[in-house]
């Protein structure tokens, strides 16, 4: 069903429209709408951003960057607090909060860069171990560590370039560190420096850069700075971290708090725009479930006193279209919902078809499948999809569907006395309704009984519907549509002799006197309508069709697992065949059965055009 | 020859509405799966249309049965 809304205005002293909207996005029931401009209501506040929204936009934006770059916050010291967001104070508390946080993000970006220059050196050094190079301590030798890939040449061409540039005074030592990169290490006099490194950058060469600590130094110093390094620089990562850590847990929950105190403050910013307001009086009006009234009188009462009016009334006709729609349905029904979500919400007023989707799409889906062993493989799957909790909520709900769906494809297959074809003969099972594989006719009668029922039932809805709506004229045209489909369904059956004869020449007599209705009270278009009303019924042949497929299918896998050779493979073969078809017993008549409600059904009576509900809450 | 006449008009029957739903459901398919780049919420719509013109193929598989049992 659709829950019942009412319309609400609370209405007030302007000075009390802060609170106001605190206790409303409090309550989270109401969805705004802005007061009309008609002249009969309070003018709507002029929109626009209002001093402090930016601010708190900023605010909530900040906290939140902050916190996604805090780490996990594991417990430890007392939490802090911070100002709140109406405070000139909060501003330079979250600035010195970014500061902290940005340096001890650089100081841990920086160790983690060193720790990566430092292994790659070591790993050359340790390569090329024992070092030694001919270079004149007095010189100043600078130690530069390259990564080459193994090219003879391309090393001939380096030594050749260093020499060049350093004279006698170099050494260039290389090892291979794997299957496909050299080692080496380049020593050069300190004034020679820069014009190697220029060179190797000009050359594109991967040269391990060293962090500045490592200037100046001696080869041994290097080699004991490396070390020393190599030990120090994980515990250093792991004390930044620490603090890190220490930083989140204090500071987190207080950034939480104050992201999520900015974004309400902004919300009730961007409402006020919403709500109308005069020189002394503000006025909020919206719409929220009849149910939830109670709680939110009681709490304006008890907030406000008399000096907030709350006035409620059921929407009037004409604004159905504006108001907002829940759909409640009890817990056996309510997974059927989901098979709505491929249409637009129904409008306002009209009529929920959640419970007739519950009962008609398990019905053609069984009288599709209609097989015992695909019924209890289907039953099996949707209870282990349940049990296991496959798919969050929405699985919970397309399990239920489908053990629906399952267990009338069960019952249909009693009745058709089908078990994977007519392997159920073999079990004892007989037909008790018909025998699908034989009485094609029939089943096709059935397909077209059911389809007359269905369409019957949206005619009467759509009658319904338009009785609810005040359209008079649309309901005498519909029901006569409906009279003129039921007299030519009895003058039909008259005619095949299922009815005594002397039924035809009434009923055709009936017929012909709601056509009349019908084209009085709608026009022309009632005569077309008419025949796609006839053909709608016709479109149900498809429930009819599938049926005779699948069946079908599993006589031919019931056919080649007993006479193909050998008989592992017919076997084999009749499996997998069986397999098939089950798989597209559950896709065809999904859709299918989908469609004759949305196409056929809908169509007489279904009003499209509800919005979904969205209330004024703290978490929307 | 009756039998042979017989077969060939139900292979007629559903042959030819079946040609003409699988034209029909791929020019839908095309329009349906450019819709769908775009707007993503009409997938549900869009499953429903393309199975619109098998309305075609169903009642030719209706006409072909009735040939072939007399009916």
């Amino acid at each position: 069903m659709i829950l019942p809304m009412l319309r609400v205005q609370l209405l007030g002293p302007r000075a009390l429209l802060p609170e106001a909207l605190e206790l409303l996005q409090r309550d989270g029931a109401l969805e705004l709408r802005a007061p009309h401009e008609d002249g009969s209501r309070a003018p709507r506040r002029a929109a626009g951003p209002e001093p402090g929204e930016a601010c708190l936009a900023g605010v909530a934006e900040r906290a939140e960057a902050l916190l996604s770059r805090l780490p996990a916050a594991r417990g430890g010291g007392p939490p802090a607090t911070l100002p709140p967001t109406s405070d000139p104070g909060l501003l330079p508390r979250l600035a010195a909060l970014e500061g902290e946080l940005q340096a001890l993000e650089a100081r841990r970006a920086d160790l983690v860069e060193e720790g990566d220059a430092t292994a790659r050196f070591a790993r050359i050094v340790t390569a090329l171990a024992p070092l030694h190079h001919d270079v004149d301590p007095a010189l100043l030798p600078e130690v530069h560590g390259l990564v080459l890939r193994n090219d003879p040449a391309a090393l001939a061409l380096l030594q050749a370039e260093v020499r060049r540039i350093a004279g006698r005074d170099c050494s260039v030592e290389s090892r291979p560190l794997d299957g496909e990169h050299t080692g080496v290490l380049v020593v050069v006099p300190r004034a020679c420096g820069r014009a190697l490194s220029a060179l190797l950058f000009e050359r594109g060469v991967d040269e391990v850069k060293l962090p500045s600590a490592y200037a100046g130094k001696s080869l041994f110093e290097v080699l004991l700075h490396v070390a020393s390094r190599t030990r120090e620089i994980p515990e250093e990562i792991a004390r930044a971290d620490g603090r890190l850590e220490e930083l989140a847990s204090r500071w987190a929950p207080a950034l939480a708090d104050v992201a999520a105190a900015a974004r309400a403050a902004l919300a009730r910013a961007e409402a006020s725009s919403r709500c109308g307001e005069t020189r002394f009086a503000f006025l909020v009006s919206g719409y929220m479930p009849a149910e939830r009234l109670p709680a939110l009188r009681d709490a304006a009462a008890a907030r406000f006193g008399e000096r907030v009016a709350l006035l409620t009334g059921p929407p009037a006709r004409a604004e159905y279209g504006e108001v907002p729609v829940v759909l409640r349905n009890g817990p056996a029904l309510r997974p059927f919902q989901l098979l709505l979500a491929l249409a637009p919400l129904p409008r306002y007023g009209s009529i929920d078809p959640t419970p007739w989707l519950a009962l008609f799409y398990p019905l053609f889906f069984g009288l599709v499948l209609g097989d015992v062993v695909f019924g209890l493989l289907g039953a099996g799957v949707a209870l282990a999809a349940r049990a296991r909790r496959w798919g969050g909520a929405t699985g919970r709900d397309v399990a239920w569907i489908a053990l629906a769906c399952s267990l009338a494809a069960l019952l249909f297959g009693l009745l058709f006395g089908e078990a994977l074809g007519e392997l159920g003969a073999h079990l004892g099972l007989e037909p008790v309704l018909l025998d699908r594989r034989r009485a094609f006719m029939t089943f096709l009668g059935l397909a077209l009984a059911v389809g007359g029922v269905h369409l019957g039932i949206g005619f009467v809805l759509g009658v319904a519907n338009a009785l609810r709506g005040g359209h008079r004229r649309e309901a005498l045209a519909r029901a006569a549509k409906l009279l003129m489909l039921l007299s030519a369904a009895a003058a039909a059956l008259g005619a095949l002799g299922l009815l005594p004869r002397a039924v035809l020449a009434p009923a055709l007599a009936a017929g012909a006197t709601f056509l009349a209705a019908a084209l009085a009270s709608e026009g022309p278009m009632a005569a077309l309508h008419l025949v796609l009303g006839l053909g709608n019924v016709l479109s149900y042949a498809r429930l009819m069709a599938l049926g005779l497929a699948s069946v079908m299918l599993a006589e031919v896998a019931n056919l080649i697992a007993g006479t193909l050779r050998p008989a592992a493979v017919g076997l084999l073969v009749g499996v997998l065949l069986h397999a098939v078809n089950f798989t597209l017993g559950l896709i065809s008549p999904a859709i299918a059965a989908l469609r004759l409600h949305y196409v056929e059904f809908f169509e007489k009576f279904y009003e499209e055009g509800g919005a979904p509900w969205r209330p004024f809450a703290l978490n929307p | 020859m009756d039998k042979v006449l017989i077969a060939v008009a139900a292979a007629l029957a559903i042959g030819i509405s079946a040609v003409a739903t699988a034209w029909v459901q791929s020019r839908i398919g095309s329009a349906g799966a450019g819709a769908l780049a775009e707007k993503p919420e009409v997938r549900g719509t869009i499953i429903v249309m393309l199975a619109i013109p098998e309305t075609l193929v169903i009642l030719g598989f209706v006409v072909a049965v009735l040939i072939l049992t007399g009916g």
